[in-house]
């Protein structure tokens, strides 16, 4: 076991993919977190005339909840989510793609070994990047919030860092879900589009279609809003008023949110190895 | 993992009570949908020898090893190696190696990490790689993408990953395919090299005078099914004899019904038929009234008897391997 772990991560760091993603998704992150930070107090972000009830502005003032916004904006802006997931999708299907999966399976014979050591993989990956995501967001933020908007970066509070370590889990689960849509699909190509669009873009038109008719309480099994809400322990609205509505689109401990987002991921990998286990391979 | 593979590793590796591993194929059989790609195969490969597994493209024999390496689950059948399947094999690599296609690398890996990869399943460290890398040839490019790789280079880097755990089993997929005659000849004596070190070595191919050479026996498929196994020297022995004459088909006929000898056209209008008595064949053809216009022994063509014991139409199986 402790072998097919070590084979299953030295495959991920022996190509030029994990840092090249990396990369790629460290300039997003910081980008977005620059953005975000640049919203502090202004009216920009005011969601009083948005179709569905007020829900306030989490940018009216700094406060702990609006730090945690900056330095993960990139994962509830759900962009960044997408690097973890495609990059899960890809490690598995380049296997099927160049065919390494017979000398895998060769190696390993007992397949359950392999789906497990290389969800650890994923998983070891998904905490490097967490770390990536972290330093690049807690930089492009922190720099515009000193260098132009001369607000305090909160750095010095734990709610911040506890969010930036949830971010780990947020990490991990989209790795997965990458992982299982790959070993349904096999596909490389189908995979990536099939994993992106869903995540993306079904996403994005059932939050609109739960807004407009104000489901609010559907919103919050949405795994990109599981994942914000998860990171976001502190309410940055404190304080204003808003619409008390709106308020069941949260689950009211963070710790609730990560745990449907796990059992998502559970299924989609346990699905897929499922599978993976039974199929052929020619 | 558990000790019932543990137990199993003891009979299958170094340490069985005879020495060498026997590879045994029983009435094994595949089915993809309606496609009988392997049909009832039996056979044996001995250990310290080298076996050809022969057919032409799409005879099954991709399929069968496969099956034999548990990556295909048989229809029915089976397939032990060392007595026990190989998915029940608990440390497989130094048991059986295996190179199925030469293309099975990711192109952005150099060769080095992707042996290293295999070797840490197997607690097959660095050293080990290295030292393999220069057997067969490969040290100056082993730090290079794989993707870069001429064909005969991937061979030498598969080859490289079936001899990773010294296994006493070799299972190689065309490993002449894509070698030049220079790397032919370079990997025969190679795997003479490690057959006289008493493993079990089976290679397949589809041309019969690529692996001529370096085999003992062999076991040729066609359609799925098993044409002829045994020594490489009793296919010399089956010695045919060409006949030319006016009416080929009529002869062929009087041939089989009479002495119950078999043939099959060749090239112009002649007729080669499975027998080495000449005599028999001149006697036949006048009782049938026949000229002879050119007849002569063709002593052992194992080229031709290849295509003959191919090309033969055989029964159910024919229809179902087209694909
Ligand atoms: N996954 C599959 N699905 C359907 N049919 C298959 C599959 N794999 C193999 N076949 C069929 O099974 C038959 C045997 O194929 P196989 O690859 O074993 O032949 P082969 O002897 O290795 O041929 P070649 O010399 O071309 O490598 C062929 O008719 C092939 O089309
Ligand atoms: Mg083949």
């Amino acid at each position: 076991m402790n072998g097919a772990i070590r084979s299953e991560i030295r495959k991920v760091f022996t190509t030029r993919l994990w840092w090249g993603m990396a990369l790629g998704m460290a300039a997003l992150a910081a980008l977005i977190s620059m953005g975000f930070a640049a919203l502090v107090s202004t009216d920009f972000g005011d969601g009083g005339d948005q179709p569905g009830g007020n829900q306030g502005n989490p940018f009216a003032r700094m406060t702990v909840g609006t730090a945690q916004l900056i330095y993960n904006a990139g994962l509830v802006q759900q962009m960044t989510t997408l690097f973890p997931l495609a990059l899960g999708t890809l490690l598995i299907t380049s296997e099927y793609r160049h065919k390494t999966i017979s000398a895998t399976f060769l190696s390993t014979p007992n397949r359950w070994v392999v789906m497990v050591s290389k969800a650890i993989a994923v998983s070891v990956t998904g905490v490097l990047y967490a770390v990536v995501h972290a330093a690049a967001s807690v930089g492009g933020g922190a720099a515009i919030l000193i260098g132009v908007k001369g607000e305090p970066t909160l750095l010095d509070q734990g709610e911040v860092w506890k969010s930036l370590g949830i971010g780990v889990i947020a990490f991990v689960v989209w790795m997965l879900f990458g992982f299982g849509i790959g070993m349904l699909i096999r596909n490389q190509i189908a995979a990536v589009l099939i994993g992106v669009g869903v995540a993306f873009v079904a996403q994005i038109a059932l939050n609109v279609i739960f807004t407009v008719q104000e489901w609010y309480s559907a919103m919050k099994w949405l795994p990109g809003n599981l994942t914000a809400n998860m990171l976001i322990t502190s309410d940055p609205v404190e304080g204003q008023q808003v619409d008390p509505a709106t308020q069941s689109q949260y689950f009211e401990f963070w710790w609730q949110s990560a745990l449907v987002l796990l059992v998502y991921a559970a299924v989609l990998a346990v699905s897929g190895a499922f599978l993976t286990t039974r199929r052929d391979v020619t | 993992m558990t000790t019932s593979g543990q137990a199993a590793v003891a009979t299958a590796g170094h340490g069985g009570s005879t020495p060498g591993t026997r590879i045994e194929i029983r009435n094994l059989t595949k089915h993809f949908g309606s496609v009988i790609a392997v049909a009832n195969l039996t056979f044996d490969v001995e250990p310290g020898r080298i076996t050809g597994f022969l057919g032409p493209n799409g005879a099954g024999k991709t399929t069968t090893l496969r099956m034999a390496l548990g990556l295909v689950r048989p229809t029915s059948g089976t397939a032990l190696i060392g007595g026990v399947p190989y998915r029940r094999i608990a440390r497989p690599l130094r048991v059986v190696g295996s190179a199925l296609e030469a293309t099975n690398f990711h192109p952005g890996r150099s060769g080095r990490d992707h042996l290293r990869v295999l070797g840490d399943t197997a607690g097959i460290g660095a050293a080990r790689v290295d030292e393999l890398l220069d057997l067969v040839g490969l040290k100056d490019a082993a730090r290079k993408r794989a993707g870069g790789y001429s064909m005969g280079m991937r061979q030498r880097l598969g080859l490289a990953a079936a001899l990773i755990g010294d296994p006493p089993v070799l299972l190689l997929d065309e490993p002449t395919n894509g070698l030049d005659p220079e790397g032919i000849r370079w990997l025969r004596g190679f795997l003479r090299h490690l057959s006289s070190q008493g493993r079990t070595i089976l290679i397949s191919s589809h041309l019969l005078s690529e692996v001529e050479q370096t085999v003992d026996d062999v076991v040729i498929i066609n359609h799925g099914r098993l044409v002829k196994a045994g020594p490489i020297e009793e296919l010399h022995g089956e010695s045919t004899c060409l006949v030319r004459t006016s009416d080929p088909t009529r002869l062929a006929q009087a041939l089989s019904d009479s002495a119950g000898v078999r043939s099959h056209p060749a090239e112009d209008g002649a007729l080669v038929a499975s027998t080495a008595d000449l005599r028999l064949v001149g006697d036949i053809a006048l009782k049938t009234g026949l000229p002879i216009w050119e007849l002569r022994a063709q002593g052992g063509d194992l080229e031709q008897l290849f295509f003959a014991l191919t090309e033969e139409p055989s029964g159910a199986a024919q229809t179902g391997a087209v694909a």
